[in-house]
């Protein structure tokens, strides 16, 4: 008999599913044309990288949201776009940089650097001279310029705010009187603005531009590198001439001297040789790789011995008050990490600190947990257990309960103690469906970039490494220290290092799949 | 069953072992709590503070503290005179003192304190004995009521008093006179707007985590498309590449795209909360071995019914898988707060900053503020950890789920 109940039911109202259709239409209209504007932005501003990529996903957006074929990538594209843009892009453009010279002494590209020659002037001698001043008009300035020959002013038709950061022309007009309708500013508003004021070309009623020769005074001037044969610039002013120099990046004059800015140029693989052969560089990458090594397996192995004891003694129904035992175990994994690591960077404060206060106090001995390289990677090891364990007993705790209690009580009629219990029953029952987590665990210790950095950042520094090396970097932190530590700022160095980790994790992370035989979607019943 | 004496020596030791262990493991906090209530920024000190003050607390509440700091100078034969920061005192020899209160302090800073005794001082600058002290109250003349236990100035008046200076016991080798020097401490950091900052930024990601991780894993559970296992098994890989590992990508990344969209560029909450969606693989591991638990017959029977995909999802899934998403929701929110790279890379105005990075300004290598760390720590560290025990009960199944089964 038919159940009136199963009767399919008929789309609520047709009028509103055609309304909401048109919503979504509309939305992804106007999300598709703002990212093909911020597109047609990039493309305009040289970025033709960022353009592209841009002008891939708002097609992709588009399509998706309109074609009823994509439906299915509706709920996937958001969460893929996601990590395409924060992870896989950024993965690439970090082995991209490994391959250039990318540093903060070649920050721009070719043309930057040449365009930041050819805007350079001088000015001339014995030209004509003026004298700045410059006049208050709501918070912002206008230029009065005085010739010291005639005594002729000039003033700036209009004002400036001088918060520019590149060159701006001010058309100047002659007067006879500096104007009484405005108050003149300080003199040493001339030495606060001396930057922006650098980059202020005044073009007097002749056409002639002047810029700043000194510091209150402007002067006709000319440009200080005109274009020479090929790519060579010439130096207008005592006649030397400096050529690109397309290997090492940057402009050198004929005695091979360099001169700033230097540019971005692919290097191929030198930075790659340079960390695994420069004598400085290669002794303590390997240094710090298998510290990284040892730091991440030691841990993993402490913790997990750690956390597994202490889930059984609290698992153990005889012990009482097991759930404030398993609370208050839990603790140093629910305080926040940048919390607990400057607590014990307090506690092991060399002079000041509670454990070599204890220590002394016991044994007469305080270790120097700053410069000692051997007692500072001690004072990790043990900072890193006690952050680490947690984590381990949460795990252990959910796999002991899924232990049969009476494969226990077997052994207990047989006459086995807990030791033997511990190592015939429980520990083969748990380590085969923790191996994969042990694993992740390695792979997290691996780059624990915290911990070092809010710790000992890395220090102390190592004898003998350039750039400066430290004694308990992970490759991480070496990484980090190469690009945002220190003068040099070495964006392309800092990259390889990175694209040998990534080498390293991805290592790790076969092991990891290969170990875990991933499954996707319902078990088949 | 009979019990061995035996077995009650080893559920003893079962105990002492875990007692022992959760000693090592709560003295840091203790520790941590005592230096936030000592006087200045000392690390040495014993765990209850000999001197405990809340000035910090203060601090750390973003109000101004308004302490004393004991001082002293010898008597000898001539009138001694000083500022307690109340006023100019002068205490003559045989003991009388004047204070004239200074007209011009500013009045958020009232009541201010200060006292007057004397104490006699072994060789070694040890106290042998002290007077008892007189405490001095400076207050606007109509609060005068309040200070009945001290004696009481206000702004530009004079007070005179007499100071008993017994002779001298024996073993004391000096007569000093004791002050209570006033002083105002006003906090440094905006710690109340960096917790603001921090839940800001943590929530909204998290809620938008939660969002892109729910779609994304309805859609490879459920939903059939080309390509579903490879993307799977990369999502896994790509999980164990932390962003700490692509930084200075991330930099540059940041740097240009603020260039064009003005809500991306560095130094904005904006810029991170969307920096830190790369993060979602986990979670969507989580959410579908979750939804492997549920049995699909019931979203079968609703399409057939002529349900979308969409409907199926809202309204039968979703509402049945409530538990997961508070899960993921708490773990994504926690982990966020936590976060320190990243946050520590884009953001560089002081009053922007995320706890995180904030709480490393009170520690640079010249200037390390303990105590103010050691409160602020306290004040924001303790409701995270509250929510974090509260959800510890999801944590085993949640974490477990993460590393797929083997």
């Amino acid at each position: 008999m038919a159940n009136p109940n199963a009767i399919p039911m008929v789309p609520q109202s047709a009028e509103q599913d055609a309304w909401k259709r048109w919503l979504l239409r509309g939305i992804t209209a106007i999300v598709t044309v703002f990212l093909l504007y911020v597109a047609l932005v990039m493309y305009s501003q040289a970025e033709t990288l960022f353009a592209v990529i841009t002008l891939a996903f708002a097609v992709a957006f588009a399509f998706i949201f309109i074609s009823e074929k994509a439906y299915v990538w509706r709920y996937v594209f958001p969460g893929l776009a996601g990590m395409m843009l924060f992870i896989i892009f950024p993965i690439l453009y970090t082995l991209g940089i490994g391959f250039t010279n990318y540093s903060n002494l070649h920050l721009i590209s070719y043309d930057q650097a040449r365009g930041f020659f050819l805007n350079q002037r001088y000015a001339a001698e014995g030209g004509t001279a003026y004298d700045l001043s410059l006049y208050e008009e709501s918070d912002e300035y206008r230029i009065a310029l005085q010739s010291v020959g005639d005594g002729t002013f000039y003033i700036s038709t209009e004002s400036l705010p001088m918060t520019h950061e590149l060159i701006v022309e001010v058309t100047m007009e002659a007067m006879d009187t500096p104007p009484s309708d405005l108050v003149q500013a300080p003199r040493n508003a001339a030495i606060q603005l001396r930057r922006p004021l650098d980059l202020v070309a005044a073009e007097m009623p002749d056409g002639t531009i002047l810029f700043k020769s000194r510091l209150t005074q402007f002067s006709s001037s000319y440009p200080l590198w005109l274009e020479g044969d090929g790519d060579s610039l010439v130096n207008q002013r005592d006649g030397s001439i400096i050529t690109p120099d397309f290997d090492r990046g940057y402009f050198a004059d004929e005695n091979g001297n360099r001169l700033n800015p230097g540019f971005t140029v692919g290097v191929g693989f030198d930075n790659f040789v340079k960390v695994l052969t420069d004598e400085g560089i290669s002794g303590p990458f390997f240094r710090i790789f298998s510290w990284t090594m040892f730091f991440s397996g030691f841990t993993v192995v402490t913790t997990f011995i750690i956390g597994v004891t202490l889930a059984s003694l609290v698992q153990w129904e005889p012990v009482r008050g097991r759930a404030v035992y398993q609370l208050l175990l839990i603790l140093p994994y629910a305080i926040p990490s940048f919390i607990s690591i400057m607590i014990f960077r307090a506690m092991f404060n060399q002079n000041f600190g509670e454990i070599n206060y204890i220590l002394t106090s016991l044994f007469g001995v305080a270790p120097n947990w700053n410069s000692n390289p051997t007692s500072t990677r001690t004072m990790l090891l043990m900072v890193n257990t006690w952050l680490g364990y947690p984590y381990m007993f949460i795990l252990c705790l959910g796999m002991l309960q899924s232990i049969p209690k009476d494969l226990y009580e077997a052994s207990g009629l047989e006459g086995s103690g807990p030791f033997n219990n511990f190592f015939r029953i429980t520990l083969p029952l748990i380590i085969r469906p923790l191996l994969p987590l042990l694993i992740a665990s390695f792979a997290f210790n691996f780059n624990n970039f915290v911990l070092i950095e809010l710790l000992t950042r890395g220090g102390p520094i190592q004898i003998g490494s350039n750039p400066p090396a430290g004694e308990t970097d992970l490759l991480v932190n070496y990484a980090y220290r190469l690009a945002f530590r220190g003068d040099t700022q070495d964006f392309a160095l800092a990259s390889a290092i990175s694209t040998f980790i990534f080498m390293l994790v991805g290592v790790i992370a076969f092991i990891y799949l290969k170990v875990a035989k991933v499954q996707v979607g319902r078990k088949p019943h | 069953m009979v019990k061995s004496k035996n077995y009650f020596l080893r559920v003893l030791s079962a105990h002492a072992i875990l007692i022992v262990f959760l000693g090592v493991v709560i003295y840091p906090m203790a520790y941590l709590v005592s230096v936030s209530f000592r006087t200045g920024h000392t690390l040495v000190d014993s765990i209850i503070p000999s001197n405990p003050t809340l000035e910090h607390w203060y601090l750390a509440f973003e109000r101004p503290y308004v302490g004393v700091n004991p001082r002293r100078i010898d008597i000898g034969t001539d009138t001694i005179r000083f500022n307690n920061a109340l006023g100019t005192v002068e205490v003559h020899p045989d003991g009388r003192w004047t204070l004239v209160a200074a007209p011009e302090i500013d009045e958020q800073y009232f009541p201010l304190e200060s006292y007057l005794n004397v104490n006699f001082l072994n060789r070694v600058g040890q106290s042998v004995e002290r007077t008892e002290r007189i405490d001095i109250v400076l207050d606007l003349a109509e609060n005068a009521r309040r200070h009945a236990d001290s004696r009481f100035v206000s702004p530009g008046d004079e007070l005179s008093g007499q100071l008993v200076i017994p002779p001298r016991p024996e073993g004391a080798t000096r007569t000093t006179i004791e002050y209570g020097r006033a002083y105002v401490a006003r906090p440094n950091f905006p710690v109340l707007s960096w917790l603001m900052n921090t839940i800001k930024i943590a929530a909204i990601s998290a809620i938008l985590i939660l969002l892109l991780s729910t779609t994304s894993a309805y859609a490879f559970g459920r939903l059939p498309f080309r390509g579903k296992s490879p993307m799977l098994k990369s999502l896994l890989v790509l999980q164990m590449f932390p962003n700490t590992l692509f930084l200075v990508a991330l930099y540059l990344l940041f740097d240009k795209l603020g260039n064009f969209v003005g809500f991306l560029s560095l130094n904005t909450h904006s810029a991170l909360i969307i920096g830190y969606l790369g993060g979602l693989a986990l979670n969507i591991f989580m959410i579908i071995g979750y939804f492997d638990t549920i049995d699909p017959s019931m979203e079968e029977s609703a399409a057939i019914d002529g349900a979308t995909p969409w409907q199926t999802f809202y309204k039968i899934l979703l509402p049945l898988s409530v538990p997961i998403l508070a899960v993921v929701f708490i773990l994504a929110f926690i982990g966020l707060v936590n976060e320190y790279p990243l946050a520590s890379v884009i953001i560089s105005d002081l009053d922007k900053m995320t706890l995180a990075v904030g709480a490393q300004q009170y520690i640079q290598d010249q200037n390390q503020l303990w105590g103010d760390f050691a409160a602020a720590a306290v004040l924001s560290g303790v409701p995270i950890t509250i929510v974090f025990l509260i959800a510890q009960r999801f944590l085993v199944g949640g974490l477990t789920a993460g590393g797929v089964k083997g």
